[in-house]
């Protein structure tokens, strides 16, 4: 009697502490097991096929051989996609509870803001600048549904407050509107320093690889172990918070694996170890591009409402 | 086979091999750089004494390479090109040239296995002087988030040189961790040890050569780059003389201001033999004294014209050791070119 107690007990602990991070982090783990499913899946067809292929085939001794072995891999990856599907299932359910629990506070968050956007103009521009972070959070939260949700998860009414501001006060919307410029001009400087860095990585590469070839790069007494072309493609996948090279590759969308900025070889004599790529800086531009949008859609919206 | 083909019909092949890259262009998956410089070297001949030789040298270097993918597959060919003509001392006119080729199979989402085969040559125009270099490197890595693994699990090497005395083979082993502390401030650390193997060797002995090193390095990125590797290495040889220690500190920049990109590289090489003989016939350590041994000093500077050619110039210092153990030569090249990147 008492363990579905403790469960339920568990269970609405869990919702009532569920934290937006952890949220984000579930959603990102989630994500990268879809993604393993869907090349698990890839593969098993692939093997599929094949085994299909041999089957029509004249059953020799190597063929059959051929056939055990394909059928113990297939066994496996059946297995293992079993154990993916489990996993799933499981956050599925975690990230649907956490949705609620977080999707109901921001949504009186929000409201308690607008509230007081409303009567205390002191406070205005703090309100109005976490007021923009809830309001990101949110959309964050809808636009993350599709990875736990069914199909038609339309049913689930979208609660929306942000359409009560009072777009006669003058002096809120001119605030509004002074912090989303301001909120893209940082964007805009750290867009441009990280160009910066990405430029100043590049030329260090290639004057690395430049100067390895203005005498013959030494072997014999001292030990080199520069990154390879192979680690720097993959450096691209480790750096990247989202693994989204690996996305890439396994949806075969381009742009994935940058394998050379230049050229480097296993005899650099020079233990630059950071002559990784710029992936994880160009994964910081994308990001901030699409942040700046966002702020430039609102903001776009505002003046058009004004 | 290799050793009998003249420098500049090798460089003929490199150029053809060239071609496709320059015909197809601006490609994702292909890239293509020409450098153009001129050059002053104040000892041309690398001597310990004076008088030492100084001359003038054009240099052009072509590199080029081509990605291949196919699903968690990829491949990639790189070949560079480098000649180097001298003004008033031809017999030293020379040729380097190097091909890179890397595979790497992503096995899943955190795990991948990757070879490297590298072959290297390096000519004389008018001299009878070569020799080959060529390196097998397999390794599997794992990686996450912030931290990765890996470990060149067979590293082969084998090198033939003019002087058959330097023909050897090596293997070795290397693990190797990266740890990513902030996207500011990231760590290296690894350890690798080298078995070489000599095949002809100068004395009637056979040679056998161990050799271990751990390095830790750190890199901070924040408005420029700067990093910094600690090496200790400790070699150990059949032939007592040539058994060393050796500590190097290796710091790096990079870094912009007013348009102007600068990048400095040192590498301050504090070696010590553990026994020394006197007779330099056998201190003999190594075949070619242009190779980069010890304390080395870069100083790059770029400047870009428009958004494919730039101006570069630098400045490189040498204090490496001569062919003879424990003996060292100075350097100094002063340089200024063209740049050309598609």
């Amino acid at each position: 009697m008492k363990k579905p107690l403790i469960i339920l007990y568990l269970l609405l602990s869990v919702s009532l502490f569920a934290d937006f991070s952890s949220y984000r982090q579930n959603i990102e783990n989630l994500r990268q097991l879809l993604l393993e499913k869907e090349a698990e899946t890839q593969n098993l067809n692939e093997i599929n096929t094949t085994l299909t292929k041999l089957q029509k085939q004249k059953q020799t001794w190597l063929n059959q051989r051929k056939i055990a072995k394909l059928t113990q891999h297939k066994a496996k990856k059946t297995d293992h996609i079993f154990v993916i599907i489990e996993e799933i299932s499981a956050l599925r359910k975690r990230c649907n509870s956490d949705f609620n629990t977080l999707y109901e506070k921001n949504f009186h968050t929000v409201d308690s803001l607008i509230g007081q956007l409303n009567t205390n103009p002191e406070k205005r521009k703090a309100n109005l600048s976490q007021l923009l972070e809830e309001k990101g959070k949110r959309d964050f939260l809808l636009n993350s549904q599709k990875y736990f949700s069914t199909l038609d998860h339309k049913s689930f009414e979208i609660k929306q407050n942000f359409n009560v501001f009072d777009l006669a006060n003058h002096e809120l919307i001119d605030d509004l509107v002074a912090l989303l410029e301001s909120k893209i001009l940082n964007i805009e400087t750290a867009k441009a320093s990280a160009q910066k860095e990405i430029k100043m990585r590049q030329k260090l590469n290639n004057f690395h690889s430049e100067i390895s070839t203005i005498q013959e790069p030494e072997t014999f007494t001292t030990t080199s172990s520069s990154t390879t072309e192979s680690e720097k493609g993959i450096e691209n996948s480790w750096n990247d918070e989202s693994l989204s090279n690996y996305d890439n590759t396994v949806r075969g969308a381009s742009g994935s694996f940058e394998t050379y900025d230049e050229l480097t070889n296993e005899n650099d004599f020079l233990i630059l170890f950071e002559t990784k790529t710029n992936e994880s800086m160009d994964n910081f531009l994308n990001r901030m591009d699409s942040l700046q949008s966002y702020y430039t859609d609102i903001l776009k919206e505002l003046l058009k409402r004004q | 086979m290799a050793r009998n083909i003249k420098p500049r019909i090798l460089y003929l092949i490199f150029l053809i091999l060239f071609a496709p890259s320059l015909c197809l262009g601006n490609n994702n998956n292909i890239k293509l750089s020409v450098a153009s410089s001129l050059f002053s070297d104040n000892n041309i001949y690398e001597k310990i004494n004076d008088p030492k030789v100084t001359d003038l040298y054009y240099r052009l270097g072509i590199k080029t390479g081509i990605t291949l993918k196919n699903g968690l597959q990829h491949f990639t060919l790189n070949f560079d090109s480098n000649v180097q003509n001298y003004f008033n001392y031809p017999n030293e006119n020379k040729l380097f040239s190097r091909i890179n080729i890397d595979y790497l199979n992503l096995l899943n989402k955190k795990n991948f296995i990757s070879m490297t085969g590298y072959y290297s040559r390096k000519n004389w125009f008018n001299i009878d002087k070569s020799y080959d270099n060529s390196f097998l490197n397999l390794s599997y890595n794992h990686k996450s988030n912030a931290i990765n693994l890996s470990g060149n699990f067979i590293t082969g090497h084998y090198l033939f040189s003019y002087f058959s005395e330097f023909d050897h083979f090596f293997f070795g082993f290397s693990p190797k961790v990266k740890i990513r502390k902030s996207n500011q401030l990231s760590y290296i650390i690894f350890y690798d040890i080298r078995m070489y193997d000599y095949l002809n060797p100068f004395i009637d002995q056979e040679r056998f050569d161990k050799s271990q090193t751990i390095n830790l390095g750190f890199e901070y990125q924040n408005g420029l780059i700067f990093g910094t590797n600690f090496q200790y290495s400790h070699t150990r040889s059949n032939y007592d003389f040539l058994g060393n220690n050796s500590f190097v500190i290796m710091p790096y920049l990079s870094a912009e201001y007013n348009n102007f990109y600068y990048q400095i590289i040192l590498k301050w090489d504090l070696k010590k033999y553990q026994n020394t003989i006197n007779t330099n016939q056998i201190n003999l350590i190594f075949p070619d004294p242009e190779a980069n041994t010890n304390n080395q000093f870069y100083f790059g500077v770029d400047r870009e014209i428009t958004k494919h050619l730039s101006i570069t110039g630098k400045i490189i210092f040498f204090a490496s050791e001569y062919r003879f153990q424990d003996d060292f030569y100075q350097k100094f090249l002063i340089g200024f070119g063209l740049k050309y990147d598609l």
